[in-house]
């Protein structure tokens, strides 16, 4: 086992933790932040598995993460209603 | 096993556990301010950490140009996104944490309805959500 294996690992657990928040709420607010939280740990796999098996194209959709991940965030705001 | 390597590991480890605190952050915390606050944070930091490790394993210059740009991006806007989250929780009302004080939010919507502060801007009692004006 590689450190790099052991680090998808521990992401991954993250991962976990953020849709066990998602599934147990208890508020939109809770399930909007730790959506967020799922976004990062998706990009941090991806940057894992490009370097542990070394494709070439992993920056470029670590970029298109990053960016998609933050418009994800601005539009949760609309998840949870109220006043702007 | 180059010096590079070894330095690449180190950051990756890094960053994975700075990032497994924002985890455990989002799993303990009382109220959505605080998960708000660890996710900002520590994901954030803890992405850079580890794609600044992951692309000194192959460090070509393409690599190394769209690491940065990925670098300089999440720092930019991983806080900006949970503080938009926390924000829109504020204005539709989630309830804070006991304990929580409210005396700046209280000065915010002050200032924004125009209002001088009154001496008894102290904390409200928990439960209660901003009321008033949005911040």
């Amino acid at each position: 086992m590689t450190p790099l294996d052991i680090a998808i690992v521990c992401i991954a657990a993250v991962l976990l933790a953020s849709v066990y928040r998602i599934v147990a709420g208890p508020t939109a607010a809770d399930r909007a932040v730790a959506a967020d939280l799922l976004t990062f740990s998706v990009v941090g796999i991806l940057v894992l598995i490009g370097a542990r098996w070394e494709r070439l194209g992993t920056f470029d959709l670590v970029l298109i993460a990053t960016l998609v991940s933050f418009l994800a965030a601005v539009s949760a705001r609309g998840l949870m209603g109220g006043r702007r | 096993m180059s010096v590079l390597t070894v330095i690449a590991y180190v950051l990756i480890l890094a960053g994975v556990v700075v990032f497994a605190g924002a985890g455990v952050g989002l799993l303990k915390f009382r109220d959505t301010y605080m998960r708000a606050s660890a996710v900002g944070t520590a994901a954030g930091l803890g992405i850079a950490l580890v794609t600044i490790g992951a692309v000194l394993t192959m460090p070509t210059t393409a690599n190394l140009v769209k690491a940065a740009v990925a670098v300089v991006l999440q720092l930019a806007t991983a806080a900006v996104g949970s503080t938009i989250i926390a924000r829109a929780a504020v204005n539709s009302g989630h309830a804070f944490a006991p304990g929580t004080s409210l005396i700046d939010l209280d000065e915010a919507d002050a200032k924004l309805a125009g209002m001088p502060l009154t001496e008894e801007s102290g904390p409200r009692p928990s439960g209660e959500t901003s009321e008033g004006s949005s911040v």
